[in-house]
């Protein structure tokens, strides 16, 4: 089937004839020496070509990590196994018809699959129906919320945080009083997006990108597209200037706030997508992250906390963010000790059993809110 | 560190904590692999190279729980297996690098990351068409062959094919959309060093 012209493809065709090689070549019959021509044809047309070979080759081993997923009703799951992890759990039966698959030996499998996230997932990451006005907005400890703006752009506040939605005409404004948000702007050049938060600025036209307010530290992480950063003069920005739009959610806090908008700060850094940067008044640090930080950093958007070799002190104070429940490190050793592991936002129980059961940690209960950690003492 | 007092705890001369998890849950073990695997006769090999690989960490001291330590190690050298077991055509062309390096160690990073996919792939999978997604979850979870699905369903192989070209497909996109383009390494892996 193949002939000399090739008429120009797109992507998607590519990769279809890219699928179709792969599942060929992982067919019930091996491929015969014809097809492997056929394929030596076919991928010396371009690199994409290869490319896209290759992709889908990557995707379909990777794939094949579903077969854990096999499970036979008759036994029992073995015991401690993910027993860190608390990211699979729950049931959801996806073997369509409401029942087991009835196999050649007359076996009886079920494909059940665990997936925690799921629901927290559906919950954090559904828009609200209704696009939200100016106003204020904000989480309390351990919730998270999805706002959509007017112009459908997404601000996904985490735990205990706090905007103000002040959109103008001209530019898309919103301020950052407290904890962290994502921000998923729709592309508007005549319109800029611009979050402030105490003395930063993050100016972006559509992209995607999260900002943490950690004391008079910024914390900012571009997942898409590009934005630019400046700092703006807190006392210079007279209440006055420009009166806020009225809010009846929170009129006390209006007062208090850096409500009118700089006039246009001055950018000293643009940041891309995978880098980062926490900056304050005096200075500024830019960080490149990987895919793998990246998606870790941004895991709290979908309900989850991922640590890889993180000190125990951090993964207490970030865990904390999502828990009124004090918890404190006795031992300063132990705030040293090195962990990973991935925890649903709030399952605060879950970390410390984790802490208990595979560190070495021993967890007290002083009272509800209360809890100590401490190195466990032989028996 | 603390993992190195527990392990001494238990430990008496003769027997390691990993031995005696080992012995005691060999069978367990075994079932658990098979399950992965779908091939009884490569079942011993994999047990043992997982055993050999904790025993490994054991010596260097840093196990903190036997059992469920063998029983991660075992997943992952499973599906180390069963990856290469997956004909990658780019494996004919000359011009093509190899896909990168074999993952001997892996860590708890790796694992970490791993779930976070796996969790992505149930969700692809989740969006499927019933049908569809049968066919494909009997294909990748169970490993049956085209032949024995058409016959399960009473469809024939084709539409097999139809089905399964499509769900890698919309699998395939829906991960990459939540992922982008980056595949961790622990799943790159070519057929070296399988000789």
């Amino acid at each position: 089937m193949v002939n000399n012209i090739h008429t120009f493809q797109c992507h998607e065709d590519i990769m279809e004839e890219a699928y179709g090689w792969v599942l060929k070549f992982n067919a019930d019959t091996p491929a015969t020496d014809q097809d492997i021509a056929a394929l030596k044809v076919w991928s010396a047309r371009s690199p994409a070509h290869r490319q896209a070979l290759k992709e889908a080759e990557d995707f379909w081993c990777e794939a094949e990590m579903l077969s854990q997923l096999a499970v036979p009703v008759a036994q029992p799951k073995p015991e401690g196994l993910g027993r860190f992890f608390s990211g699979l759990r729950g049931f959801a039966s996806f073997l369509g018809d409401g029942g087991g698959l009835v196999m050649g030996r007359s076996q009886v499998f079920a494909a059940v699959f665990c997936l925690g996230l799921g629901v927290v997932l559906l919950s954090s990451l559904l828009p609200l129906n209704n696009s939200v006005r100016n106003g204020v907005y904000s989480t309390a400890i351990g919730e998270q919320k999805t706002l959509t703006l007017s112009d459908a752009s997404q601000v996904q506040l985490d735990t205990h945080s706090q905007v103000q939605i002040a959109y103008e005409d001209g530019a898309r404004v919103i301020h950052l009083l407290q904890g962290k948000a994502h921000f998923d702007v729709a592309k508007n050049p005549d319109r800029p997006f611009e979050v402030y938060a105490h003395e930063g600025l993050v100016r972006a036209v559509g992209t995607a990108f999260s900002v943490y307010l950690a004391g008079r530290d910024i914390e900012v992480l571009v997942d898409e597209g590009r934005v630019d950063l400046a700092r703006v003069d807190l006392p210079s920005v007279a209440p006055s200037a420009a009166a806020p739009s009225s809010s009846p959610d929170a009129p006390a806090l209006i007062d208090a706030l850096p409500a009118a908008r700089a006039p246009a700060g001055k950018v000293f850094l643009s940041l891309d997508r995978g880098q980062g940067a926490q900056f304050n008044r005096a200075q500024q640090v830019l960080t490149q992250l990987s895919e793998k930080e990246l998606a870790k950093e941004l895991a709290w958007r979908k309900g989850v906390l991922v640590f890889v070799r993180d000190p125990l002190s951090k993964v207490i104070s970030e865990v904390g963010r999502y828990t009124h429940v004090t918890i404190e490190i006795v031992d300063p050793a132990l705030g040293d000790m090195v962990m990973g592991g991935r925890f649903q936002v709030g399952e605060v129980g879950a970390l410390f059993e984790v802490l208990e059961i595979g560190f070495g940690v021993q967890v007290d209960y002083l009272n509800e809110g209360h809890v100590q950690l401490r190195l466990a003492t032989n028996e | 560190m603390i993992t190195k007092a527990k392990a001494d705890k238990s430990a008496d001369k003769k027997s390691t904590p990993l031995l005696a998890a080992y012995e005691q849950h060999l069978n367990a073990l075994k079932r658990y692999v098979m399950r992965i695997i779908h091939a009884e006769n490569d079942v011993e090999d994999v047990v043992q190279e997982a055993f050999m690989r904790a025993y490994k960490s054991e010596i260097e001291g840093d196990i903190r729980q036997p059992k469920s330590y063998l029983f991660r190690v075992a997943k992952h050298v499973a599906l180390n297996q069963i990856r290469q077991k997956v004909n990658r055509p780019t494996d004919f062309l000359e011009d093509c690098d190899p896909a990168s390096v074999l993952v001997e160690s892996w860590t708890m990073e790796d694992e970490v990351l791993a779930q976070e996919r796996l969790g992505i792939h149930c969700m692809a999978v989740a969006a499927l068409p019933p049908r569809r997604r049968k066919v494909y979850l009997m294909r990748k979870v169970y490993g049956m062959s085209q032949k024995s699905i058409a016959e399960s369903l009473g469809i024939t192989v084709s539409t097999v094919e139809a089905h399964l070209a499509k769900a890698f497909k919309e699998c395939h996109l829906h991960v990459k959309a939540r992922f982008g383009d980056s595949q961790p390494e622990s799943v790159r892996q070519s057929k070296e060093g399988r000789l």
